[in-house]
């Protein structure tokens, strides 16, 4: 008989075991095996750990697990590099008055690329009065689209959501 | 119609209905949810890891190695116990490749001595005992996979759980699992044959 053959039958015999611990093994099932799969079923069961013993490990666990690591996708880096912080990693944010003072990139929408440094701040600042003054799209070191919302800012990185404010 | 065929139709029926699942969105598993999930398991997992590794110090450094490293990422699934147990059984492995070849520590007193003992006469009582440390024994002497295959099935998972666990197929679960039996076979005839000479 097939190795096949054997291996679905035992595990036929090991899904009625487990409705009926008294169950007869299908036919075809060699004896031996079947034999030594009833011993394991009624003599091998899982041991029972004290309570003691898990409330040890539980603490253990959650005491050294502080969530220091950002997790795999963390929009940590893409956000340092706009000096704001982030919301799912708060050992990991940048506070944004710390990084009012580094300089930002920014290209304009049309013609050749014009790199200017400006602070984050004033960048924001300069567009909140944009769109106060009902001003579109414009030239210049950056390009708010005044919409219901928060500005949109087109940076070398692209475009940023007004939700990265 | 045969159990092999029906076997194979369950196996196709199940395929499609993979296929027509709804994809599955990475997460990260939060403090709260961890908790739960150790009231949930970990008696059982701990239970599973000391009849892995046969010892009770690795096997509870494993589930603290376990949950460290659920929580630490993100993952796509719909079933955090399945994942559980193969972050578990990884990390098991990983332990067990550190140990120096010859040098397990396997403690088959303590997997006798945490087995539960129904009320029997003392001299069926000494054969029981003397059946399950032959049963251990043999079961310390297989490869990991059929191992974790054998008592993941005693704790109550189902195959496709198995497979889940383990990263492979079904059938190869079906495998690991025969092959397993048929090793057991041969080193608890061997032992009879020692014993009666």
């Amino acid at each position: 008989m097939s190795v096949n053959r054997q291996a679905i039958l035992l595990d036929m015999y090991y899904k009625a075991l487990r409705r009926n611990s008294e169950a007869e093994p299908p036919e075809g099932l060699d004896t031996e095996i079947a034999s030594i799969a009833r011993a394991l079923s009624s003599h091998v069961k899982p041991p029972e750990p004290s309570p003691g013993d898990l409330d040890r490990i539980k603490a253990n666990i959650f005491r050294s697990e502080n969530h220091t690591d950002p997790p795999n996708e963390c929009r940590c880096s893409i956000l340092r590099r706009y000096g704001l912080r982030c919301q799912s990693c708060p050992t990991n944010y940048q506070d944004l008055d710390q990084t009012r003072k580094r300089p930002n990139l920014a290209i304009p929408l049309e013609g050749e690329p014009e790199y200017i440094a400006t602070s984050q701040h004033e960048l924001l600042e300069e567009l909140l009065e944009m769109e106060s003054a009902g001003v579109g799209s414009s030239e210049g070191s950056a390009a708010a689209e005044v919409g219901e919302g928060l500005p949109t800012i087109v940076t070398s990185g692209g475009l940023l959501p007004p939700d990265y404010y | 119609m045969s159990p092999y065929l029906s076997a194979r139709l369950r196996n196709l029926r199940r395929r499609r209905r993979q296929a027509n699942r709804v994809p599955v969105i990475s997460i990260i598993i939060e403090k709260e949810a961890a908790a739960k999930l150790f009231e949930e398991h970990s008696s059982m997992l701990l239970g599973f890891l000391i009849k892995l590794l046969g010892n009770k110090p690795d096997a509870e450094d494993v589930v603290q190695e376990a949950f460290g490293r659920l929580m630490k990422r993100t993952w796509k699934t719909r079933n955090w116990k399945a994942i559980l147990y193969r972050v578990a059984t990884n990390c098991a492995y990983d332990t067990m490749r550190q140990w120096k070849s010859g040098s397990t520590p396997i403690d088959l007193e303590t997997l006798a001595l945490e087995l539960p003992h129904p009320d029997g006469q003392p001299g069926q009582e000494l054969i029981r005992a003397e059946l399950v440390a032959e049963l251990n024994w043999a079961l310390q002497q297989l490869s990991f996979n059929q191992r974790a295959a054998v008592l993941l099935t005693l704790d109550g998972h189902t195959t496709r759980e198995i497979a889940t666990i383990l990263k492979v197929t079904p059938g190869t679960v079906r495998n690991l699992r025969s092959d397993g039996h048929e090793r057991m076979r041969l080193i608890l005839h061997r032992v009879e044959v020692t014993n009666e000479c």
